[in-house]
């Protein structure tokens, strides 16, 4: 009796992981934005910015949010000594400006990002990013989106290869 | 008797009308597609869950790909539809055993002279896309669905030579034997569904004389943006009315 309530027990797990399975399909679906910048190797520079501003929790609440996030190449066009400079306590202000210039409200897919060719959009930052689609490439100001639409809990990230910089406000 | 003969007569050829009618004249935004071989820059791994007709219940698709894509072109003095249409296929990599169905498809091809094909295993799934060139790319054609391509066996060559505006140019191109049914099918991705708006629509792909089509391209679909790099023509999707499920 206790060995095939076992396997009664033991079948209804397999099941029910064959049933998240074919729900979450991509495997970045059931984790918030952080989780799956935490988990690429891509985005290390980013994570490590996120936690110096203290965007972790924002970030990883219900949103939905739509994140450009610079890849480690992207941080590296910076001037050398840029981002050691942001991280640091008395920069924070700064830092906080740069990275929610990269989040716009709300869950907005490649294909509604296409639709706002020569248009802007605003950033959590309350500055405009410019959306230009030229030759087959997406850009967001400079940046080209080099990977889109990866799918999140609390909205979706698109990869940018260029950090991008908020006008200073005068 | 004679008369009666004549009457059945009379009857088939305006029944055979109307169904090639129905195929001319329907709503599907697109007559004939080109299929092009592709490698994409980012290879796409991602799973669904889809229901087509053939279909008893909601099923997990794994895919792979874009292995090929298609792009809508004129062809037997039809000219290509706008907004052009542009499909992404992605390879099914466990498809559900699906028994072996007899079913009755008439295509702007064969016309009514054959219509019976038997089909097996679904073996592509193909997604609209959209193609990215400057600006705002062209909405996805009202009525293209997302469809299942099935795999004929045994299906007959018809040996035609049709003409056709392809992205190679204007040319001939010999039709061979159809290898897969497009059936359209409910998709459900994340918190997405796309319906089918046109059951009844569907496509025949047919072989055609393989030849080199070098381009390099980007797309966007429902996984994302990807460059495509074409290698060949491969075959020609040819827009048909599904009729009957034989096997039920």
């Amino acid at each position: 009796m206790k060995k095939a309530l076992l396997a009664l027990a033991a079948g209804f797990m397999v099941f029910a992981a064959g049933t998240q399975n074919a729900t979450a399909g991509c495997g970045t679906c059931d984790k918030t934005i952080v989780e799956n910048a935490v988990a690429s190797k891509d985005f290390a520079t980013l994570v490590a910015a996120v936690k110096a501003a203290g965007l972790v929790e924002t970030l990883s609440g219900d949103g939905p949010f739509t994140v450009f996030a610079p890849t480690e190449a992207a941080f590296a066009k910076l001037p050398k000594g840029t981002v050691a400079e942001l991280v640091k306590p008395e920069n924070k202000d700064k830092l906080v400006a740069i990275l929610t210039y990269h989040v716009v409200p709300g869950k907005v897919m490649a294909k509604d990002v296409v639709k706002l060719d020569g248009k802007k959009a605003k950033t959590a930052q309350g500055g405009s990013v410019g959306i230009k689609v030229k030759d087959g490439t997406v850009s967001i100001n400079k940046a080209k989106v080099v990977k889109a639409d990866i799918a999140c809990k609390n909205g979706v990230i698109h990869v940018i290869d260029t950090v991008l910089l908020p006008k200073a406000k005068k | 008797m004679n008369s009666c003969l004549r009457f059945f007569g009379v009857f088939a050829s305006v029944f055979g009308c109307v169904l090639s009618s129905s195929v001319a004249q329907g709503h599907s935004p697109v007559d004939f597609l080109e299929v092009l071989r592709v490698k994409p820059a980012q290879v796409i791994e991602h799973g669904v869950e889809t229901k087509s007709r053939f279909d008893s219940k909601k099923t997990e698709s794994k895919l792979q790909g874009p292995a090929y894509f298609s792009r809508g072109v004129g062809a037997m003095k039809r000219e290509v539809k706008s907004p052009r249409a542009y499909m992404n296929w992605f390879a099914i990599t466990n498809p559900a055993q699906q028994p072996k169905r007899q079913v009755d498809v008439l295509d702007m091809v064969r016309g009514g002279a054959s219509k019976q094909l038997q089909i097996g295993n679904a073996a592509f799934l193909i997604s609209p896309s959209q193609l990215l060139t400057s600006g705002a790319p062209d909405e996805v054609p009202d009525g293209l669905d997302i469809y299942k391509a099935y795999e004929i066996h045994n299906g007959s060559s018809v040996d035609l030579k049709i003409d056709i505006e392809s992205s190679l140019g204007n040319g001939k191109v010999s039709v061979g034997k159809p290898i897969y049914l497009c059936m359209s099918s409910v998709e459900w991705h994340h918190d997405e569904t796309f319906a089918v708006t046109h059951p009844k629509d569907c496509f025949v792909v047919y072989e055609v004389e393989e030849q080199p089509a070098v381009s390099t391209f980007n797309t966007i679909d429902q996984f994302g943006i990807n460059e495509l790099k074409g290698s060949s023509l491969r075959w020609i999707c040819v827009r048909a009315a599904f009729l009957r499920d034989k096997s039920k």
